[in-house]
């Protein structure tokens, strides 16, 4: 199959798109390589975000500009810059025993935990005060009410620009190409290197990255619609979750209004 | 109306203000304020905007933590204390859960549904569990007439419902005192009548009030001790003839020009 690589100039010329789908398994190995970075690296960048933005919200005099210092550096060195420093810089020239894969998640990991802390901290903080008061006013701790209240809120204001950014993140898993892993772009640059393909391998390239991102932003609108409030009982959704919602609460609602005459009930409202 | 719980021979204290003190930067809000607050006895509070009105309330849940001064509840003593007297101290944690309080603003948590809103705390704070806290909730709900609202969330309720969805919040960790800061100062007129009624009616239930507010028949119908707060003072403090015939001409002054 590689032997018809040097056919000629005119040969070239001819567009084969069938081409792509013979070089299919390249393809599906270098995206499952793409794909198995950017989730590992998002997911430590989410752990480390929160992170991020807890600690930058610190009141603590000497942890604040650490923190500060942490975004701004991360978030002002150029990608591929910074994934040659990472490996060549200081993987390879201090010994460390760091894969290229691993060193690339590392650097993808700590520049994107820059730019979700800072998501997630305008997020935490687009709560409203009167949320966290209303919430210790019923004698609920600091931490019942971040997780209870306070998270709850802040993840439906920070699922657009998270979806963003993991977009971002398959994107930008091209970049550790330069170090050698053989991940979508590195196995398409070989490919056409040695086939002289490079309009086919290269539309196959964009194709194959436009599918893992149009999947993402259907996978995030799939959230944001999870989080539309809906009135339980008068609500459309048919699902056998939403019917067993509402069917719990019709049934709360029989046994208050028998119990209603029963007890000496104190009526506050107006009837 | 109901029988002013004052009047007997032994009027018992449930909270007591000494000299409390709270300033934010150089603004001196509250410059040693003295109350006290018997069971079943309703405090009315007035006075201009800035007066300090609402950060005495919150001082009295510790919402804000008086400069010094302190908050005295059922025996024990909150906040930063008063050297010359010695109370057992208590848990700022502990004292609200014993302490309901209605926002201006509401406040319910908008991602979840009406009776979840109520049963929160109950579940989280007093650790019972699911279906007891759904039918306490759903009671309480059902008191302030929003039986049919159980599964609505805030943003589908008018103002008023919302309102009484807070109240019952509060009143189902069965306060021993309740605060409102405002309760109707956010709402469109026709919708502060329902609120108002909820409060009547807890009033002549017996409950512990106290209620900052700008509506003075509330205060003539239900309040036991009036208050006129201005510039972080207590100006002037009585029963309900306080609105009628104010001594201090402060007060008088307020009054007239809110009319």
């Amino acid at each position: 199959m590689m032997g018809a690589s040097v056919n000629g100039v005119l040969a070239q010329a001819r567009f084969r798109p069938e081409f792509i789908w013979d070089n299919r398994d390249i393809f599906l190995d270098g995206v499952w390589l793409t794909v198995r970075i950017a989730l590992v690296a998002f997911a430590l960048a989410t752990v480390l975000g929160l992170a991020v933005a807890l600690l930058r919200m610190s009141k603590s005099w000497i942890v604040k500009p650490i923190m500060a210092t942490y975004v701004n550096v991360f978030r002002a060195i150029p990608l591929l810059v910074f994934v040659l420093f990472v490996y060549y810089g200081v993987a390879i020239h201090f010994g460390f025993s760091t894969t290229a894969i691993q060193a690339g998640v590392l650097a993808l990991t700590l520049q994107y935990s820059a730019w979700l802390g800072e998501i997630f901290r305008s997020g935490i903080q687009a709560v409203a005060d009167g949320q966290r008061q209303a919430a210790m006013s019923v004698g609920m701790s600091r931490p019942q009410t971040f997780v209870r209240v306070v998270m709850p809120q802040a993840t439906r204001i920070v699922t657009p620009p998270t979806g963003n950014m993991f977009i971002g993140m398959i994107k930008d898993s091209s970049l550790v190409y330069i170090i050698g892993v053989p991940e979508l772009l590195r196995v398409s640059n070989l490919l056409a290197n040695r086939t002289f393909r490079y309009f086919e391998v290269y539309l196959g390239t964009v194709i194959v990255y436009l599918i893992l991102t149009t999947l993402v932003y259907f996978l995030f609108k799939y959230f944001e619609q999870r989080f539309r409030l809906v009135d339980v009982l008068t609500s459309k959704v048919r699902s056998p979750f939403a019917k067993r919602r509402s069917a719990r609460l019709r049934q709360l609602q029989e046994v208050v209004m028998e119990n209603r005459d029963a007890e000496a009930s104190i009526r506050l409202a107006a009837e | 109306m109901s029988e002013t719980p004052t009047n007997g021979s032994d009027p018992q204290p449930v909270v007591r203000l000494r000299e409390i003190h709270k300033s934010f930067g150089s603004n001196h809000v509250l410059k040693g304020i003295n109350l006290t607050v018997h069971k079943g006895e309703h405090v009315v509070i007035f006075g201009p905007s800035g007066s300090g009105k609402s950060t005495l309330l919150r001082t009295t849940n510790l919402l804000e933590i008086p400069d010094s001064g302190s908050v005295w509840f059922e025996g024990m003593e909150y906040g930063p204390g008063l050297d010359y007297e010695d109370y057992p101290k208590g848990k700022a944690r502990m004292l609200r859960q014993e302490i309901g309080m209605v926002f201006q603003q509401f406040n319910l948590f908008p991602h979840i549904t009406a009776l979840e809103n109520v049963t929160l705390a109950l579940r989280r704070v007093k650790r019972i569990a699911r279906p007891d806290a759904e039918m306490r909730a759903a009671t309480y709900l059902d008191r302030v007439g929003l039986l049919d609202k159980l599964g609505a969330y805030p943003t589908q309720l008018s103002g008023g419902q919302q309102q009484r969805v807070a109240i019952a919040r509060s009143l189902v960790m069965e306060p021993k005192v309740m605060l409102f800061d405002e309760p109707t100062s956010a709402l469109d007129p026709e919708l502060v009548g329902e609120v108002l009624a909820v409060m009547r009616r807890l009033a002549e239930s017996g409950m512990t009030m106290v209620v900052v507010t700008h509506e003075m028949g509330f205060g003539e119908e239900v309040g036991d001790q009036n208050i006129f707060m201005d510039d972080g003072l207590v100006v002037e403090q009585g029963g309900r003839e306080i609105y009628k015939n104010a001594q201090e001409p402060r007060t008088q002054e307020f009054l007239r020009s809110i009319l």
